[in-house]
């Protein structure tokens, strides 16, 4: 303070300036963070809280009528069996399923890179491959390679005699099945990614000294292995749920709206068909405030139930 | 307790050959200190000897049986690990607890087991903390508790005191030391460090590009080297070599170490150097045998040279001089610190020199002064390790 008040007066002495003009030094802290603040809050803190607003009124989409109506979107939420209750419950299937599915390639894949081979370098490559082909191009090859009459698997599985006849992947019971083996292709390698990572660091001598310790395999990867990947497989697990509880793309261009969509029309997806099909914007508005609220809610009891406050 | 033996002991990685025929028999209760400069096969050695590196050829045999393709966990030995190797998220107890518990003990045995060695280690306080609670030093306890609870046929330790501080290395030495006095397990001990060699070995196997350079006690190797590179390795400061040449002359053989220098090599070794007159040989001297100063005996050879450096090191002081181009290091008193920058005689104690040929980095094999009337085995039979302990 003392400093800054000297080199104030040093500066007031060379170069006068009138006594008005001057802002404090503290304050330039707050000028200078003052344009990021306003980012943060005017691209995160408004949309949200806007859309909190919207919720509470009947809003309709391309109409100018908006009349406040407190909670009544929320309250019939709880009534909308075949919309909320439904796409909450075709939601959570999607996401657990695919997020496990991810956890048990992508580490599986993971480990494997981990060990040294000719080629590795490429294979890591090739690993990471699915996630960086762009959602609609995935969506493309996957419609052809699942196609019951002339899909690539359909010849493979029933070549391989696994299958007799044709699996139809895009019928109302194999629908589901279908997007969550192809959110698995396409997102397993976020998984590989982390957990290669923390694995590279893992000091080779702790599998010696459990090999020495007797310990085969199996115990190698559930008392050493696991727990050192246990705190970056929380955080992916808790990234990978909550990309997948709001997937939209995926299953948006898969199925569409209607038709076989109504088969796997998830929380996002029922909220889009309400806010742009419908044009009920206040409904919409209400169902996405319902679906952060549930993100944050599972991530709290998430944060409480697994995170021990330990570091490894 | 076991006997440990490698047969043609041979690994190979790719065209790389890490370690190459190494033969060599540990008796049971022995301490075996595998020392060497890095890259040189000893951790590999090691390691295959765990069963943790498949071998290329050659036996490795445990209390007389091959265990070649045995599983480690089967071959009943114990290891301590350069960076401890400790479970992170188990605490001490379960760290030492844990192979025990793979080997399926029942609860009251392993903690017993447990308690026992933590007593012995003095880390009974430690049971309950986590790895990384503890210091380098408890650390290093921990995992030497882990491999002691197994109460196993041999140890094996990997350079265990690397990544200690001088000062605890020093204890931890003496700690080791005194654990092998009272359990009289084997113990093969990895290190790069030549003191660690010295003063806890039994018997000392120094291996140089995955061969066995020697294999001898640590004071044997210290006095009788039989090559350069086991002179040059062992003993601190490193031993004096200098290029020389061997001539007859004044009723004997004079050791010409320059124009200006010939000094006359005493009668017991001359008639073994005679044969390299006229080759070209390197003297090889510590400096506790070339002292600053004029010699009591004004007939002892000595020379005069400029030193650049004293280093005192309390209870006596390093000289560094330059000669004939070579760096050389020579005793002196710690009061002679301000010679430094003078001339000053160096008395060289030729009853304890070197000769090595230079043709081939042999030491010439001198018989012992009296005392051990054996003489020096063969260089090619050392390398098979077959010299009968102790």
């Amino acid at each position: 303070m003392h400093d800054a008040v000297t080199q104030a007066q040093t500066i007031d002495h060379s170069e006068p300036l009138p006594r008005g003009r001057r802002i404090p030094e503290h304050w330039w802290g707050y000028v200078l963070l003052a344009p990021a603040v306003i980012l943060v809050l005017g691209l995160i803190l408004y949309p949200v809280i806007y859309s909190f607003w919207i919720s509470l009124h009947a809003k309709h989409a391309y109409l100018p009528i908006e009349n406040f109506i407190g909670l009544d979107n929320y309250a019939a939420l709880l009534d909308d069996q075949e919309g909320f209750w439904r796409g909450l419950k075709l939601g959570a299937i999607f996401a657990v399923s695919s997020v496990g599915l991810q956890l048990v390639v992508g580490v599986s894949a993971a480990m494997l890179l981990n060990e040294s081979f000719i080629g590795r370098t490429f294979a890591r490559g090739v690993a990471l491959f699915p996630y960086m082909v762009p959602m609609i191009v995935v969506v493309i090859l996957m419609r052809w390679i699942f196609n019951d009459s002339y899909g690539v698997l359909k010849y493979l599985l029933q070549a391989s005699g696994i299958v007799d006849d044709p699996i139809v992947w895009f019928s109302p019971d194999n629908v589901m099945l279908t997007l969550i083996l192809v959110s698995t292709w396409t997102f397993f390698p976020f998984v590989v990614i982390g957990t290669l990572a923390r694995l590279q660091t893992i000091d080779p001598e702790l599998y010696a000294a459990a090999k020495v310790d007797g310990a085969g395999p199996l115990r190698r990867f559930y008392h050493v292995t696991l727990p050192q990947i246990r705190n970056v497989l929380f955080v992916i697990v808790l990234l990978r749920f909550m990309f997948m509880f709001t997937k939209f793309d995926l299953i948006w261009l898969f199925a569409g709206a209607g038709g076989l969509g109504y088969y796997v029309r998830t929380l996002p997806i029922y909220t889009y068909v309400r806010t742009f099909g419908e044009l009920q914007v206040g409904a919409g508005a209400a169902l996405s405030v319902t679906l952060f609220l549930m993100l944050v809610v599972f991530s709290i009891f998430y944060f409480t139930i697994f995170r021990r406050d330990e570091q490894l | 307790m076991a006997t440990v033996e490698f047969e043609g002991l041979c690994k190979r990685f790719g065209p790389v050959v890490a370690v190459e025929d190494v033969t060599l028999r540990i008796e049971d209760g022995e301490f075996v200190v595998l020392v060497g400069p890095s890259g040189c096969g000893k951790s590999t050695t090691l390691r295959m000897l765990a069963g943790l590196e498949p071998i290329s050829s050659g036996n490795i045999k445990l209390d007389g049986r091959v265990v070649n393709t045995l599983a480690p966990k089967d071959r009943d030995i114990a290891m301590v690990f350069q960076s401890y190797a400790l479970y992170p998220h188990m605490t001490v107890y379960k760290n030492m607890a844990f192979g025990l518990k793979m080997k399926g003990a029942d609860r009251a045995t392993i903690d017993r087991r447990v308690r026992d060695v933590a007593e012995m280690l003095n880390i009974s306080a430690l049971l309950d903390r986590k790895p990384r609670a503890l210091s380098g030093g408890q650390r290093q306890r921990v995992a030497m508790g882990r491999a002691l609870v197994r109460n196993p046929k041999a140890f094996l330790f990997d350079e265990p005191l690397s990544n200690l501080d001088a000062a605890l290395r020093a204890q931890m030495r003496v700690e080791i030391k005194k654990l092998h006095r009272r359990l009289g397990t084997t113990i093969v001990y990895v290190t790069h460090d030549q003191i660690e060699a010295m003063t806890l070995a039994d018997r000392i196997v120094l291996m140089k590009d995955g061969k066995v350079e020697q294999v001898d006690s640590p004071m044997a190797m210290f006095e009788r080297p039989r090559t350069k590179f086991v002179a040059g390795f062992i003993g601190t400061p490193k031993m004096n070599f200098l290029p020389a040449s061997l001539e007859a002359g004044g009723g004997g053989l004079l050791l010409r170490l320059s124009p200006s220098v010939a000094l006359p090599i005493p009668a017991s070794r001359a008639a073994i150097y005679e044969l390299y007159v006229g080759k070209p040989v390197e003297l090889g001297i510590r400096a506790d045998h070339l002292v600053v100063g004029q010699p009591d005996d004004p007939a002892s050879p000595n020379f005069e040279v400029l030193l650049e450096v004293v280093e005192p090191t309390g209870t006596e002081a390093l000289a560094f001089f330059t000669f004939e181009g070579v760096e050389l290091s020579a005793r002196c008193s710690p009061r002679d610190t301000g010679l430094a920058g003078k001339s000053a005689a160096v008395t060289i104690d030729l009853d304890h020199m070197h000769l090595i040929d230079a043709e081939t980095s042999e030491v010439v094999a001198v018989p012992d002064d009296g005392t051990a009337p054996e003489r020096v085995v063969p260089i090619e039979q050392a390398e098979r390790g077959q010299r009968a302990v102790r």
